[in-house]
């Protein structure tokens, strides 16, 4: 694996960066790292849609996007996420590396000065009204289009249900209506401010093989002061599940039903034991949701489970027709069962080599790749290296999965039921 | 850009195959592409949807699953089909020729019985109730229609669930029989496949799969449907359906010239080049419409070119379909589009598009899919620099002035039924 190189600029102001030629761009994010707080939520993401959309140079959509056009389609973006008790604003660019042509630097340039110099208006203690405006007006929009989107809202009903009991975790990253209506230009430029001086900084870079651009960079990083909070990323499971089961149902004028259903792992259980134990449940074409509920019963176009390992919970979601609720919903429970009594060697090799590949996909992925470098820099506990990580999964057995499987609680489920009939 | 170029591998069995070495990369993805699809099985007397049944169901064999078979190897497997062309795919780390065997296997022989069809159509059926419930799946189905009257590409890529009722074992056969030939296949791998290993595989995959042989014989006896049916294009419909905002889709028609199928591809990338132009980010008129409020985020358009069709979609959410549409359809028959194709706009868009051929070379699934596709229209992934670097902007403004024709388009108003 090629070395990693770090950089510790001042306190909460980190660099890591992998040199590679692998990729034939260059991706460079500054991630903003704040504590969760569950009311901040929207004007987050609502800066981050701010920051990607126009900057004092390039003062419209269409001015910046022709000048990332002219710059071969770089990409500059901005996202939220939230992970455990942060919430990470990140903006980058993805720049292609045009054969005979330097690229790098422009881009970068305009990532400078979309970061220091972002479109407010001339006396400096406000976004742009228009600009703000426009912001306002997609976001919400979006949220009403994802209305007509089912199985996220399915998804998104669960997860409420789950995080009742943690409200600075229970907004969605994306934000929501409530919120978004609150907030205006003066507080968005609020939030930019404490963005620049009390966030914590950690620059991911991957690419620039050559290493000629990335120290010269780092001198121009004076617009971030140094007296940030030196956030940690919490490792314990900070969500308190419901402890006795719940159910909520809502029927809808739909062809399809959703049916989201709830596990909670009652014990610890390693990473790596979780990935297997999901892998096995629902992870992919073979695991015994598929072959049980699509394959074999005919139930289900689409059904597979996702296992968090931080909060220690599975979910399975599921398409399918309303009469066939009670049907699915066993058939579930039976899957679960096997997993306690039945998983043989030829499964689990199957499951662990699955497991395996994916990693090293992703490992081909240069966003992935950046993400990677996030997490270590958080917890630098962490080993990046394949090989590691490969020992990990190999490692489990059967009787630990079965415990596991054992030690699963049905917590929660949700049903979205569609009452159209079909023929 | 050499290591983008596609080396065909040499083989007895007269495979059409392809690979591309990005030995950098861990994994490899493989394409096996036939030159069949939605609008081939629609056709005539067979149902439509069976095309997309077929590709569900070729992965049953007698005994056994080929997922099973892709699973043993380590790779993940999938398929889709299009309008045109049914794809069956694998991504792969490591096994790469193990897991070919799989995906030709996979192709040269059926296995359809009364019972595994049946299982199949109730499956079928939950992925076309899942669609059916999508405002935007819903309002493209109906402009499609519009657009080409009595033409196959009308209908759903599944079919509905009358189609598929009449799908059964004998329907698959018969397609798979009159379609599923060598000559019509393109097989690609992209990543860390070897060349030399591939073919030294080859020479003896007969002793593991001997019906191979009989597949690397058959050859097409039927012609496909090359061109569309230009019946008049219905000009409007209104529709209400489940959803949260009013939708609206534009459909234009572009009908065949004199092109070759390799001029096809060039009037895809000339088309996407204009209608960046005239309707991307940075063109006056979206600039106006944001403005406005008529359009957000939601706004995009599609260019769809598959052997001799071509149609582009705009489509968008807004608050206000009527004054939008209106505003839209004006701009469109107008000369403001020509005032857009201004030479540094063309500079800025023509790069962006070979940024995107660039950024592609980072994802093998890209690579194999495109490559696949482009051989089927006389083309490689490496000419498309070349293609996208010779349009220019008279290109574009001829075009601009031929395809907006107001009896090629359609308009589509979907009403929210809350």
């Amino acid at each position: 694996m090629t070395k990693i190189i770090n950089y510790n600029l001042a306190p909460g102001i980190e660099v890591i960066w992998l040199p590679s030629n692998k990729f034939s761009a260059l991706k460079w994010k500054f991630n903003f790292i704040a504590p969760q707080i569950g009311s901040k939520t929207t004007a987050r993401r609502l800066l981050a849609d701010l920051l990607q959309r126009s900057n004092q140079k390039y003062s419209s959509e269409a001015r910046l996007a022709q000048r990332l056009a002219f710059l071969y389609g770089t990409d500059l973006s901005a996202q939220t996420t939230i992970l455990q008790n942060l919430n990470i604003l990140s903006l980058a660019v993805t720049v292609p590396q045009v054969p005979h042509k330097d690229v790098n630097n422009q881009a970068l340039t305009l990532l400078w000065q979309t970061l220091q110099h972002p479109n407010l208006v001339p006396t400096h203690d406000q976004f742009q009204e228009q600009a703000f405006q426009l912001e306002q007006y997609n976001l919400a929009n979006l949220y009403e289009s994802l209305t007509d989107n089912y199985a996220l809202r399915a998804s998104l009903a669960m997860h409420k249900m789950l995080y009742q009991n943690n409200p600075e975790l229970v907004v969605p990253d994306f934000g929501c209506a409530k919120q978004l209506s609150t907030l205006n230009a003066g507080r968005l430029y609020h939030e930019y401010q404490q963005l620049l001086t009390t966030n914590r900084v950690i620059i991911s870079i991957v690419g620039d093989p050559r290493q000629e651009i990335v120290p010269q960079r780092l001198e121009q990083l004076d617009f971030l002061a140094s007296n940030y909070d030196l956030l940690k990323l919490e490792s314990k499971n900070l969500v308190e599940l419901p402890t006795n089961f719940i159910k909520k149902q809502t029927i809808e004028p739909l062809q399809q039903t959703q049916l989201v259903v709830a596990y909670k792992m009652t014990q610890n259980v390693s990473k790596a034991i979780s990935h297997v134990l999901n892998m096995l449940l629902g992870g992919d074409d073979q695991a015994l949701l598929f072959q049980q509920v699509r394959e074999q019963a005919g139930l289900a176009y689409s059904i597979y489970s996702e296992v968090n390992v931080r909060q220690q919970f599975i979910i399975i979601q599921a398409g399918i027709t309303a009469k066939d609720i009670v049907q699915v919903e066993d058939l579930i429970d039976q899957q679960i069962k096997n997993l306690t009594q039945k998983v043989d060697e030829q499964s689990l090799a199957h499951a662990k080599l699955a497991i395996i590949n994916r990693r090293l996909v992703g490992s081909d992925s240069l966003n992935q790749q950046g993400e990677r470098l996030l997490m270590k820099a958080l917890d630098p506990k962490i080993i990046l290296d394949d090989q590691y990580f490969i020992e990990q999964i190999q490692a489990v057995t059967v009787r630990q999965v079965k415990q596991a499987a054992a030690d699963l609680v049905k917590v929660a489920e949700y049903d979205l039921i569609g009452s159209v009939e079909n023929g | 850009m050499d290591e983008l170029q596609a080396i065909r591998v040499d083989n007895d069995l007269n495979l059409p195959l392809y690979v591309l070495e990005r030995p950098q990369f861990n994994q490899t993805y493989a394409v096996a592409m036939v030159d069949f699809g939605s609008i081939d099985s629609a056709s005539g007397q067979i149902p439509a949807g069976s095309a997309h049944f077929l590709e569900h169901k070729l992965f049953a064999k007698q005994g056994f699953d080929s997922s099973q078979k892709y699973a043993q190897y380590g790779a993940s497997s999938n398929a889709f089909t299009s309008y045109t062309k049914t794809a069956y795919l694998f991504k792969t780390v490591g096994q790469v020729e193990n897991n070919l065997g799989v995906l030709l296997d996979l192709i040269s022989e059926p296995y359809f019985t009364a019972d595994n069809v049946q299982k199949e159509r109730e499956i079928i059926g939950q992925e076309i109730q899942m669609y059916a419930d999508m405002p935007e799946w819903v309002i493209e189905q109906v402009t499609l229609n519009n657009l080409y009257p009595q033409d196959a590409l009308g209908n759903d890529i599944a079919g509905d669930l009358t189609s598929i009722s009449q799908i059964d074992a004998k329907v698959l056969l018969d397609i798979y029989q009159t379609y599923y030939v060598p000559d019509r296949f393109r097989i690609y791998l992209a990543g860390s496949a070897s060349t030399t290993a591939i073919q030294q595989y080859l020479t003896s995959i007969t002793k593991q799969y001997p019906h191979l042989q009989e597949f690397a014989q058959r050859v097409p006896t039927n012609a496909i449907q090359q061109y569309p049916v230009l019946n008049p294009v219905k000009s409007m419909q209104r529709i209400t359906f489940k959803a949260q905002r009013p939708h609206l889709m534009f459909g234009l028609r572009i009908d065949p010239q004199q092109r070759n199928l390799q001029q096809m591809i060039i009037l895809q990338n000339q088309l996407e080049l204009l209608f960046e132009l005239i309707l991307g980010d940075t063109a006056t008129f979206h600039e106006q419409m944001v403005g406005q409020n008529l359009i957000d985020d939601s706004f995009s358009y599609s260019v769809i070119v598959e052997r001799h069709y071509s149609l582009v979609l705009i489509s968008m959410q807004t608050d206000q379909p009527e004054k939008l549409a209106q505003a839209l359809h004006d701009y469109l028959f107008s000369d403001r589009i020509l005032q857009e194709l201004l030479p540094e706009k063309f500079v800025a868009v023509q790069r962006d598009s070979l940024g995107s051929y660039l950024f592609a070379q980072n994802y093998m699934e890209n690579l194999a899919l495109e490559s696949a596709e482009l051989n089927f229209y006389g083309l490689t992934y490496q000419q498309m620099f070349e293609v996208l670097s010779n349009i220019n902007l008279q290109d574009l403004l001829e075009l601009a002035t031929n395809i907006f024709q107001e009896a090629n388009l359609t308009t589509t108003y979907l009403e929210p039924k809350k």
